[in-house]
């Protein structure tokens, strides 16, 4: 699978959430999924995501935000990738 | 740890905007009475009750949800029903410094609103799910609101039937008003804001609480000294600038590191409002009354056209992106920078004219007020005109 390395952290909003909406667009099911390197929890995101259908996974490390989005069928696979 | 910022419990965006709205239109009723010499505490009044505290007030209902965790159950009636007897308060108030005699209105009215906001607003802040250096700013500028609402009550009251008042409760009043109402909730709210908007480092969350607790603690000493030593009234005012004037060096340094240093108008804003910060003592000393005008207009106002220049064409992005849009103009689109770069030209010179002519000052007040009404007009336009169409969300299941 391919990963799509979202990296948000410099940006101001709303620009981290429209990078990750512009990139959703051309994730594929069972082929790609999103990783975004951010530095807060983009909680607003998640809420847009709700009726879109798209599944995320928040994996922190130390200060920095690692948001995984995929599609709710590849989660498993998507958890093995990123080894959580 | 709450580490996002969510927007989901907002209010809807007519409750903070009814708010700037008033405070923008009282701006302007405020330079009409500075030229028409009316009452000085009725001009002085226009200003920071209607103009400062208003949109003070707004922001402080659009930021609980997002910086804080806490909410109003029905935003907008609590809006309307504060709001509405606010602005009569107001003109009740100036009308009586100007031969009405309509103090009892202005009491009542003052109270009602004042009193409503504030205490409300506290309790909802004391229910705060989590303590931070902003939390607690924001608790102790709210306190602060509430110790300056009842001095100002006790005097109008004392007017109303017909007792004079000793000097110092004037000064008391000022003292939370300056540094506690409005120096804490900037301080607070700058903590939050700073980092998510302009992309810098968080100040050291000591260094944090160390500037909330020495700010109201010189507060609270200065207003005991002046108590029962009033001949120290201006060495202990200067004294309790000298926090402001560390934070504003902090945060110059914090955003002159921001990693993306893009230019524009609002960050200039804030630039401006903490150099003022950084002069404060030394005006403060040389002429306490000067000191005080800069603090409101070199600091406060500045950093409320900082903040009104991002928050409304953020709210209205947000507001419109969040029921599904994403055709809008973007962030920068809403606003004209050409003009807002005018405006702050026009705050430059309205700053020095304090010193030079306060009608001069007033002209340029009047006139970057009007240019940017116009300005921010067009991302509420943009939102009003969305807000009328039906979301696409509607149709996803």
């Amino acid at each position: 699978m391919r990963e799509i390395v979202v990296d948000t952290r410099d940006f101001e909003p709303p620009a981290p959430m429209q990078m990750v909406l512009s990139e959703l667009q051309s994730m594929l099911e069972g082929e790609s999924f999103i990783h975004q390197i951010h530095r807060i929890e983009p909680i607003n995101l998640f809420n847009r995501l709700k009726p879109m259908g798209i599944a995320y996974h928040v994996k922190k490390e130390g200060d920095i935000y690692h948001i995984y989005y995929f599609y709710p069928q590849d989660e498993k696979r998507v958890m093995e990738i990123v080894g959580v | 740890m709450f580490k996002g910022l969510s927007l989901d419990q907002a209010p809807p965006f007519e409750g903070p905007l009814a708010f700037f709205t008033v405070g923008v239109l009282f701006g302007f009723i405020a330079v009409v009475s500075l030229f028409f010499h009316t009452s000085p505490i009725a001009t002085l009044h226009l200003f920071t009750l209607g103009f400062f505290a208003s949109i003070m007030m707004g922001a402080l209902q659009q930021m609980l949800p997002v910086v804080v965790g806490v909410y109003f159950k029905k935003p907008l009636q609590f809006a309307l029903i504060t709001l509405l007897p606010f602005m009569m308060g107001v003109l009740f108030f100036s009308l009586s410094f100007n031969g009405y005699n309509l103090f009892l209105f202005a009491l009542v009215a003052l109270a009602f609103s004042l009193g409503l906001f504030s205490s409300t607003t506290l309790l909802k802040l004391l229910q705060s799910p989590r303590i931070t250096p902003t939390v607690r700013a924001m608790q102790l500028s709210l306190l602060s609101f509430i110790i300056v609402i009842v001095f100002g009550i006790t005097m109008l009251a004392k007017l109303t039937s017909n007792n004079g008042f000793d000097a110092v409760l004037p000064q008391i009043h000022a003292l939370f008003a300056l540094f506690g109402w409005i120096g804490l909730l900037i301080i607070g709210v700058s903590f939050q804001v700073i980092p998510m908007f302009y992309v810098t480092d968080e100040l050291n969350e000591k260094i944090r609480y160390f500037l909330v607790y020495a700010t109201a603690f010189l507060l609270l000493l200065t207003t005991i000294v002046v108590l029962f030593l009033p001949k120290l009234f201006i060495p202990m005012l200067f004294i309790t600038t000298l926090p402001y004037a560390f934070y504003a060096l902090l945060m110059i340094k914090n955003i002159k590191n921001r990693k993306r240093a893009i230019q524009e108008p609002s960050i200039a804003y804030w630039y401006i409002g903490f150099v003022s910060l950084l002069l404060l003592p030394l005006i403060t000393l040389f002429d306490s009354e000067k000191g005080v005008i800069f603090y409101l207009f070199g600091f406060a106002s500045s950093i409320i056209f900082a903040m009104l220049y991002k928050i409304i064409p953020f709210l209205s992005w947000f507001h419109i992106s969040s029921r599904g849009f994403f055709d809008m103009p973007t962030m920068k689109e809403m606003v004209d920078e050409r003009a807002a770069f005018v405006q702050l030209f026009l705050h430059i010179n309205f700053l020095l004219f304090l010193f030079i002519d306060l009608h001069g000052a007033a002209i340029l007040f009047a006139t970057q007020l009007l240019i940017m009404s116009f300005n921010l007009y067009k991302s509420i336009k943009i939102y009003f005109s969305y807000r009328s169409k039906p979301s696409p969300f509607a149709n996803v299941h």
